[in-house]
């Protein structure tokens, strides 16, 4: 009985997060671009894969643009300096307007919306949105970082350094400065991406190096919707 | 500074209720069954919407076979008479099928699967699956309405009926009901789907019903429901 029940708890833990629509998105983002590095462009079954996701996602998304102008309306944590509130709710505007214009590309792709050449400037425009989202991401959590690690080292210096690995709030704060990393690793591969998809250095960021980096940057959102982050308790 | 609050407190709600794969899931089936309906199985815009939706949930619905898997797997309430518990077992079961072969048709449809005879058969069969799966939840719901009615009536009987679990058990029933009235019409979308009687049932006819059970979900996937407060 006892391995059964075991298996019940961790398929829970599964349906718990494939019931997230965020997580069965970047699973789905990491086929779309898994098959972009596979077909490097070329036409095939990764291309069809690729552009079938690509589409499956648009439809599933509809109406996404509202968690983003929720957040653009709602207050900042207190004590945010006002260049990074700034930039954090550009990226809210941003990716936004992104998800708004994205619907219409969806619209445009399957046809009832019959303007093809403006649906195609949308889809350019929502793009140039995306990167500049990813942008205002990248440089919100380098200022978040930084603020992290002035905080971290002036704690180092009143709890000083033998003790420091014991005291709860400094490895909270060691845990965020972690986690900012990663979401700062992740936006600046998705800049990258951004390129690759707007085909602005064709030569450099191929359709390849944009699957890699969109495959890559997919896994990294998978991660960090997991329920509960493996705690470093083991160092 | 109110009437943003307002907005935004609406707004919170929209987007709890947007975050689950579930509902995003069935304002697809909404979409892609309001679009057969209007498409009443010719080519146009409209097929092509149905066709790219229903494709576009095969791959949203990939490792969905394990939530049935779960519930196959999990214990029923106490006091559930065997022959529901065995329904409603099969009904999982049957379902999971369903979504695990329907992983092996979206494997097919994009391509990557190159048997298409296979495909064809396999979606088939899965079909067949979730006709069944429905046949039992319908046959669960009126099992369970039945159990209901007679514990309420026992109710009336010792002048309960003002009881707080009273109106707790009307309420259950008034979502039974709900329910069964879904998965009967769903049978119907199954019979459509499958064309096992293509002259009643046109993709016109299984796209109206389609929808319908479509928006039945959308309704019972909202975060609180409307309590029976106003008599």
């Amino acid at each position: 009985m006892s391995t059964l029940e075991t298996t019940r708890a961790e398929l829970g833990l599964v349906v718990v997060y494939l019931n997230k629509a965020e997580a069965r998105d970047k699973i789905c983002r990491a086929i779309q671009y898994g098959s972009k590095f596979l077909s490097d462009g070329q036409p095939g079954t990764a291309q069809n894969v690729d552009k079938n996701t690509s589409l499956a996602r648009k439809v599933f998304r509809l109406f996404k643009f509202v968690n983003d102008l929720h957040a653009l309306i709602s207050p900042v944590p207190k004590g945010t300096p006002l260049p990074l509130v700034l930039l954090g709710k550009s990226k809210n505007a941003l990716l936004s307007t992104f998800l708004f214009l994205d619907q219409i590309v969806w619209l445009g792709r399957t046809g009832i919306y019959k303007d093809k050449e403006r649906a195609e400037i949308l889809g350019r425009i929502s793009l140039f949105c995306w990167m500049g989202s990813s942008v205002c991401t990248s440089l919100v959590e380098v200022g978040e970082l930084g603020r992290l690690s002035a905080s971290i080292k002036k704690l180092e210096k009143e709890i000083g350094n033998k003790d420091k690995h014991q005291n709860e709030q400094y490895r909270a704060k060691v845990e965020k400065s972690n986690e900012r990393s990663l979401a700062l690793i992740k936006a600046g591969m998705d800049v990258v991406v951004a390129f690759g998809l707007l085909q602005l250095a064709p030569k450099k960021v191929t359709p390849r190096v944009t699957g890699a980096f969109g495959f890559a940057s997919s896994l990294i959102s998978c991660y960090q919707l997991l329920p509960s982050h493996p705690k470093s308790k083991m160092v | 500074m109110t009437t943003l609050d307002l907005t935004r407190a609406e707004l919170a709600l929209i987007v709890l209720y947007l975050n689950k794969a579930e509902a995003r899931d069935k304002i697809c089936r909404a979409i892609q069954y309001g679009s057969k309906f209007l498409s009443g199985g010719q080519p146009g815009t409209a097929q092509t919407v149905d066709k790219n939706t229903s494709l576009a949930r095969k791959v949203f619905r990939l490792f969905k076979f394990v939530n049935d898997f779960h519930g196959l797997i999990s214990p029923v309430p106490k006091g559930t008479p065997l022959p529901l518990v065995l329904l409603g077992k099969s009904k999982n079961a049957l379902l999971s099928t369903f979504l695990f072969l329907d992983q092996i048709v979206w494997l097919g449809r994009s391509g990557i699967y190159k048997n298409k005879e296979r495909t064809e058969l396999l979606g088939r069969i899965s079909l067949f699956c979730w006709l069944g799966s429905s046949v039992c939840t319908s046959a669960v719901e009126i099992g369970e309405l039945g159990r209901l009615s007679s514990s309420m009536k026992k109710m009336e009987k010792e002048l309960k009926a003002d009881d707080e679990l009273y109106r707790a058990k009307l309420q259950k029933s008034n979502d039974r009901t709900l329910a069964l009235i879904k998965s009967s019409m769903d049978i119907i979308v199954a019979i459509g789907l499958l064309q096992l009687a293509p002259k009643t049932i046109s993709p016109r006819v299984t796209g109206a019903f389609g929808f319908t059970t479509s928006l039945i979900s959308c309704y019972q996937l909202l975060p609180s429901r409307p309590k029976l407060k106003t008599p």
